[in-house]
């Protein structure tokens, strides 16, 4: 409960020292921030009346509330609050603000306090959406603009490196450390990233980031999503990721709206770890254990529905009104989840997903270029394949065999413009350009060295438990070298003269471009059997496959 | 969740209320004292060091505030002439070369600033009681009583610094005219008490004039091969030489002849001294040479024989070599042995496939 519980540490300081009825003022961000981290219900605990943007219009002035803002220190922020400020709607200001607060800002702030209103300015490090304990995400807008080169649009692309910047240093600044900074070389917007947090922490406001010092230094690894481009194109299997990649989750709500035979209040939903507790023990479950669990619950949930159907004496009566709103919240929960699996196992026909992702996981996991031609040119060949299908396995089949057969993939790419389809066809060239075998660093399929491809020779001896979910993202190798005090400074060298000694306590691996729900539950793992080590995901997104292509698209209209 | 909400690290913030209500207070503060548009602190700030926030204020106090000033000001101006005096102490005391000793300009300088500081230092308490009385006459506000302790300070500030430089030169003198005292006894007076100087034996050969103490030149001209001794005589030496040119022109319009002639003459007689000091020296050289020679000499022996042991260590290192070129030719054509490898190989990819894959 790490990130999530060090935002709710926050909120629940900033809402119970304040008494009385408040009114919480938020901005688009923050907003996100906070709904991932505490249900309207916990709020309205907190005597927390009214939630409102900051920049709501509204005329009817409320004296007896008290506003307590939340906000990121943004110009645009600045500005609305001053506007409050001069023109007051409620008795007190208590500001709070996500970041750190540049002075020019404070001197506005404290120049258009005529009434006297602010109590208190803080700055409460909560700077990052906190989908899960050890996964965070920034949500950035335009996230395209991670793949491209600086040049290309320098001022958007300066705008989203100040967001993750401000990301990384409220996670370091809410978890107390002061990290040791490596990055990726062959990545330009990695290196830039790492350099302005070594700029950051150690010079800018060395005084904030002055913690207690631990023995061996946690350590910040700012990596590129474009080192792994396999991960977020495979089908997803386990719970979690597989609505995401299916269905989509924004800030850990699912939107079924456009679904057909959606009950009205399951339009949306709530997929949360820390408020569902079955979502929480099977959010990494694979989709057969998960059908098996689900049934589970709804066979408990019926023998409860029976108890509660036979009431025949008073007592029974008493009981059943005490449990009724547990059973609503229950049969709540029940239906939530069926809804979902029913959905997924509709798309999941409807798209043949079974044979398609056993196709992705051999194209990503196992070598024999010929075997894996012939079914990728059979799948395509099926009419039933969806245009989204098509496009990603040749996309596999491109980045696997991009150096061993360049013939093929030139005759399965033309193949591949023969069939209607909404993605344009130079998509799969963007792909090799932007993440293709030169401009990776890791070793993706694990042949680049002796040493892993006798490793996987050895896997392949030993069979695999299940087909769909063999393919482990490269994340996994790099943590578990980082474990080792094995990753090479070669390819991922520190920034300034601060350097590692020992195995790190703690790690932040940051993924310019976006993080996977499949390397969120790799890193769930290894923090479940590693105790020594604590791993935090970050990225500026979270990726499925359909906002990847997006991201693509994005990238080749500048190109 | 609720569990954990006690285990948790507990998180960082920075309160910047404090910052904020000074801001606020300053910007409060200001407005009140009649500046219409603030719309920058660093104006602000740089009002509460100038005088016009409060000299606006009321035209009473500005007048007394005036006379306060110029009288600082005049301190102030005092205090910049005698650090130039001071500057000229200064560089004449760094003169190190003892023919032309300034001593009376430096007394001189050394009296007048005496009587500058002492007049400096009376009139900055002067100013501290016109500036307190001041005080007390107009309720003035915090911020011009700051203002005005502050310009003292500055002021006395100043002063101690520039007392402090002027005791710095005048030790800096002292020490001076010290190390000019020694030269002067090392040179001019027998130096018994030099043992450990190697060519202190040709001391006696110089032959020292009494007259040389007393006469800066040719205590002055010490022998070339002194040099590394005292590293500042040779340039001495020179710079007295030069001297001596640049000052006969000067001494013959303004004394007599006859001074000069004494001058010559003694160093003459220096001259003479000194080459003979060299001579003997030479002498001395040659002799260690000599002995130079018969150690050489000795040395040819051990020489040899290292000669012939080096023959005997290459003649052992040669059989080695050949010896192990038979075991070689032995072993490569052992072929169990190479069967022998080729097990262990196999065991060793077993247990890595095995147990670490």
């Amino acid at each position: 409960m790490v990130l999530v519980g060090a935002v709710r540490d926050y909120l629940n300081r900033m809402l119970t020292d304040i008494p009385g009825m408040k009114v919480l003022i938020l901005d688009a961000q923050t907003v996100g921030i906070i709904s991932v981290a505490m249900s309207q219900s916990e709020l309205l605990q907190k005597e927390v009346f009214l939630v409102e943007k900051v920049d709501a219009q509204s005329k009817d002035a409320m004296g007896h509330l008290k506003a307590v803002t939340f906000l990121r220190p943004t110009a645009e922020n600045i500005q609305h609050l001053k506007r409050h400020l001069t023109n007051p709607k409620f008795g007190e200001y208590h500001l709070f603000f996500s970041n750190i607060l540049k002075k020019a800002y404070i001197q506005i702030l404290a120049d258009s306090d005529e009434h006297d209103l602010v109590q208190q300015v803080q700055e409460f490090f909560a700077d990052y959406f906190a989908i899960d304990p050890f996964h965070f995400t920034l949500n950035l807008s335009g996230n395209h603009l991670c793949m491209l080169p600086t040049v290309a649009d320098s001022h958007n692309s300066q705008q989203a490196c100040d967001r993750m910047l401000d990301g990384i240093a409220a996670v370091f600044l809410s978890l107390k450390k002061r990290p040791v900074i490596r990055y990726q070389r062959s990545s330009e917007i990695a290196q830039r990233l790492a350099q302005d947090s070594a700029k950051l922490m150690y010079e800018q406001e060395s005084g904030l980031f002055d913690f207690r010092r631990t023995e061996v230094a946690p350590l910040l690894l700012v990596i590129d999503r474009r080192d792994d481009p396999v991960t977020p194109l495979l089908n997803q299997w386990t719970y979690q990721a597989m609505v995401h990649e299916l269905l989509g989750i924004q800030d850990n709500r699912v939107d079924l709206t456009r679904l057909p035979k959606v009950p009205k209040d399951l339009q949306e939903v709530v997929l949360s770890s820390h408020q569902d507790a079955f979502f929480k023990s099977n959010m990494f479950e694979n989709f057969g254990d998960l059908g098996a669990n689900i049934k589970k619950l709804v066979d408990e949930f019926q023998q409860k529905a029976q108890s509660n159907q036979n009431i025949q004496s008073l007592e029974d009566m008493v009981k059943f009104v005490e449990n009724y709103p547990e059973y609503r919240k229950q049969h709540g929960n029940v239906s939530k989840h069926v809804t979902m699996m029913t959905e997924l196992s509709r798309i999941v026909d409807e798209r043949q997903l079974m044979a398609i992702s056993q196709i992705e996981q051999e194209l990503a996991c196992t070598a024999g270029q010929a075997a894996a031609f012939e079914a990728v040119w059979t799948q395509l060949n099926n009419e039933k394949t969806s245009d989204i299908d098509r496009l990603r396995i040749v996309m596999l089949y491109a980045l696997r065999y991009e150096r061993e057969s360049p013939q093929t993939v030139e005759q399965l790419i033309t193949h591949l413009r023969s069939w209607p389809s909404k993605y344009k066809p130079g998509l799969v060239h963007t792909l090799l350009r932007q993440a293709g075998f030169d401009k990776r660093t890791g070793d993706l399929y694990g042949n680049r060295d002796l040493f892993n491809k006798a490793r996987n020779m050895a896997r392949g001896l030993k069979g695999v438990e299940n087909v769909y979910t063999q393919h482990q993202p490269l994340l996994a190798q790099t943590i578990e070298s980082i474990m080792r005090g094995r990753l090479r400074d070669i390819d991922y060298p520190f920034v300034g003269n601060h350097f590692q000694q020992g195995r790190p306590q703690d790690v932040v691996v940051f993924i310019v471009g976006g993080t996977t729900y499949e390397e969120a539950r790799t890193v769930h793992l290894l923090n479940a059997t590693q105790t020594g080590t604590r791993v935090i995901l970050g990225g500026s997104v979270v990726q499925n496959s359909s906002s990847f292509l997006n991201d693509l698209e994005e990238v080749q209209r500048f190109q | 969740m609720s569990i954990c909400v006690g285990l948790l690290p507990s998180t960082s913030d920075r309160d910047r209320t404090s910052e904020f209500h000074a801001i606020a207070d300053f910007l409060r503060k200001s407005q009140v004292l009649g500046e219409p548009t603030i719309d920058s602190v660093n104006r602000g700030a740089a009002e509460l060091h100038g005088q016009t926030g409060t000299a606006t204020h009321e035209p009473s106090r500005a007048a007394c505030q005036s006379d306060f000033s110029k009288r600082a000001s005049q301190i102030s101006f005092s205090i910049h002439q005698t650090s130039q005096l001071l500057a000229n102490l200064k560089k004449l005391a760094k003169r190190t070369s003892m023919f032309e000793n300034p001593a009376v300009e430096i007394q001189q300088l050394t009296s007048v600033i005496k009587q500058d500081i002492t007049a400096l230092s009376a009139a900055i308490s002067d100013l501290q009681v016109l500036g307190a009385t001041q005080n007390e006459r107009v309720k003035s506000s915090k911020h011009s009583a700051e203002h005005l302790t502050m310009i003292v300070d500055t002021l006395k500030n100043r002063l101690m610094t520039m007392t402090k430089d002027f005791k710095d030169i005048l030790t800096f003198h002292t020490e001076n005219l010290k190390v000019h005292e020694n030269r002067r006894q090392i040179f001019s007076a027998s130096s018994l008490k030099d043992k450990a100087n190697p060519f202190a034996r040709q001391q006696p050969l110089s032959t020292p004039d009494p007259g040389a103490s007393a006469n800066p030149i040719p205590s002055s001209s010490p022998a070339p091969w002194a040099s590394h001794l005292m590293p500042a005589s040779s340039q001495l030496f020179h710079s007295s030489l030069t001297h001596r040119r640049r000052s006969i022109p000067d001494e013959a319009s303004m004394s007599g002849q006859m001074q000069q002639q004494t001058v010559q003459d003694t160093f003459v007689q220096n001259r003479v001294a000194t080459l003979q000091n060299v001579e003997s020296t030479i002498l001395e050289l040659s002799n260690l040479f000599v002995q130079l020679a018969t150690m050489v000499a000795q040395q040819t022996d051990v020489a040899i024989r290292i000669d012939e042991n080096m023959d005997d260590t290459l003649s052992n290192v040669e059989g080695a070599q050949g010896q192990l070129h038979k075991y070689l030719t032995s072993i490569s054509s052992n072929r169990w042995l190479i069967i022998k490898i080729f097990i262990v190989l196999l065991v060793l990819l077993l247990i890595f496939i095995v147990f670490v894959a």
